[in-house]
């Protein structure tokens, strides 16, 4: 039953490239990048307990870096992948330490309120980000030499990242820290009478989180070329957070590897099918509304 | 003459606590001897439990000063008190409810070791922690539900498992926040045995209400009322003693 399971999945995620077309492979790849991005956040809110409403800062910011570095500083895209993820988990590190000193709605604000920080930088700052007009003209890394200008290829890269970072996060909710970490989200007293430190188990989850949101972002800018204040906004963090809604991390009896691929698994899926029908909408409405939302944008204008 | 060789094993010096205009801890201090039983007694509202979180690190007392073996811990955090040998249960039920009672007494190995900042490996890969979990669950007589969890079974057995989980921790002293609240007269019966046969390396220091059997298991008690101190020492001295009368059956 368990290996039914498995196999659909594998064949979900193996077969489309070689019969669907292409706007449904690149459907797909997005799914991808925002299944790790759901993950990532799902690793503050469901295992820690820790509601974040500012997770799009970590997807932005990775994206901004990298897509700076590369059109504006003129460094390859292997320094830039490198340097954005380092920028992005040193940030993490600093915003936890503002926003663990709260918990709760406390905490929750406190995210807000920094992406927003770094939502105005991105609208306002615009001698470097070019504000609304976003930075257009990027170019795909050639990882080895191949290209991934193809949608086919970009999936294919897109999954091995993707299966990475399940294995990865996968691996860290059920290690021992994993342990802690779920231990100190229901019951923090008293896993701190315990001898655990609550305080730095949140920290590194939250540092954690944020280096998967920059890699969600590498894998996002790389995709779309192109990089907007938009996805650094709150709706953008919002979207996430309400896929994220039923919590995966709550359930019981997180031991063995299978048992752990059944609580991530659907949650991506869901995900996907939630950004899949979700997407199909916007597209299409943008379609009809795009002229009109451009010369009525409040930014846009002043 | 012990005190003096072995000095207390833990120290409260003038402690004092306050809510707002509220007094809860007036210069409460406590001297207890390694391996001593103590009973703290009072009516309900006495501070009992609020000096215990001031113990344990949960609550920083306003002044006063409170040491484990000697070294000040009065500003320490709570974990680095549980490291240094200091170990709680808690009046209401605090456990993992949807983890087996492996899980949780585990959980209390887990806190003191290096392991519990281990990102790769899962708990059950130290299975010497599985393995000492099983030995404490035995020790209180759950082993034969350890796969269970907390939300399976009775409130009973979850008091059980409280006692467990600092247990497993061997700790040197022990705070038990009413250990038998809400038990039926079996099960008192089986914990205050359980009680009884705590290491004499761990030194005990309880709330309880209930008399008949808390009495049988101290051997020094301490009569709170009002946030203060009102007798302290010898069991049977306490007992005796008219203040406690007054206290506890009024004038």
């Amino acid at each position: 039953m368990k290996w039914i399971g498995v196999a659909l999945v594998a064949g979900s995620l193996l077969l489309p490239p070689l019969f669907a077309g292409d706007f449904y492979i690149n459907l797909a790849s997005q799914i991808l990048i925002a299944a790790i991005f759901a993950l990532s956040l799902n690793l503050l809110v469901g295992f820690g307990g820790m509601t974040s409403l500012g997770h799009a800062s970590y997807l932005g910011v990775g994206a901004y870096m990298s897509a700076l570095l590369t059109s504006r500083y003129g460094f390859g895209h292997g320094a830039a992948a490198l340097l954005s993820i380092v920028g992005t988990t040193a940030m993490a590190a600093f915003f936890g330490v503002i926003a663990l000193r709260a918990s709760g709605l406390g905490f929750l604000m406190i995210t807000l309120a920094l992406s927003q920080v770094l939502w105005g930088l991105a609208y306002r700052m615009s001698n470097v980000t070019n504000g609304d007009n976003g930075i257009a003209g990027l170019t795909r890394p050639a990882p080895f030499g191949i290209s991934l200008d193809s949608p086919i290829s970009f999936y294919w890269f897109a999954l091995i990242v993707a299966t990475f970072a399940l294995v990865m996060m996968a691996t860290f909710v059920s290690s021992a820290f994993g342990s802690s970490l779920k231990g100190v989200r229901d019951q923090p007293r008293r896993m701190a009478a315990l001898g655990f430190n609550p305080w730095l188990i949140r920290w590194i989850t939250f540092v954690y989180a944020g280096f998967w949101g920059g890699v969600a972002g590498l894998l996002y800018v790389y995709y779309h070329k192109y990089i907007h204040p938009t996805s650094l906004s709150t709706t953008s963090s919002a979207e996430a957070l309400l896929r994220d809604a039923r919590r995966p991390g709550r359930r019981r009896g997180i031991g063995g590897a299978p048992e752990k691929l059944r609580l991530c698994l659907p949650r991506t899926l869901e995900y996907a099918a939630g950004f899949g029908v979700s997407f199909h909408c916007v597209s299409n409405a943008d379609r009809h509304r795009s002229r009109r939302k451009q010369a009525h944008h409040p930014i846009a204008r002043g | 003459m012990t005190a003096l060789t072995f000095g207390y094993a833990l120290e409260v010096v003038n402690l004092k606590k306050t809510f707002g205009g509220l007094t809860v801890t007036q210069n409460v201090s406590l001297s207890i001897r390694p391996g001593e039983r103590r009973l703290i007694i009072g009516p309900n509202g006495a501070g009992k439990t609020t000096l215990f979180n001031q113990i344990s690190g949960d609550l920083r007392p306003n002044s006063g000063s409170i040491s484990l073996f000697g070294s000040d811990i009065t500003h320490l955090p709570p974990y680095k008190r549980a490291h240094l040998g200091l170990s709680r249960t808690y009046q209401i039920i605090t456990l993992f409810a949807g983890d087996t009672l492996e899980h949780n007494v585990t959980l209390g190995l887990l806190g003191l070791r290096r392991a519990r900042w281990q990102m790769w490996r899962p708990l059950s890969f130290y299975g010497n922690m599985t393995t000492e979990a099983r030995r404490t669950l035995d020790a209180v007589g759950l082993l034969q539900l350890a796969t269970h969890p907390i939300s399976d079974i009775a409130y009973g057995e979850r008091r059980r498992v409280e006692l467990a989980m600092a247990l497993a921790q061997q700790p040197r002293v022990l705070l038990l926040d009413e250990p038998l609240a809400g038990l039926s007269n079996t099960e008192r019966a089986t914990v205050k045995s359980l009680i009884a046969s705590i290491p004499r390396q761990t030194t005990v220091i309880m709330i309880e209400h209930d008399m008949d059997t808390a009495l049988d298991l101290a051997e020094t008690v301490t009569l709170l009322n009002y946030g203060r101190v009102i007798v302290d020492g010898e069991r049977d001295a306490v007992i005796a003693d008219e203040r406690t009368r007054e206290v506890y059956l009024g004038t």
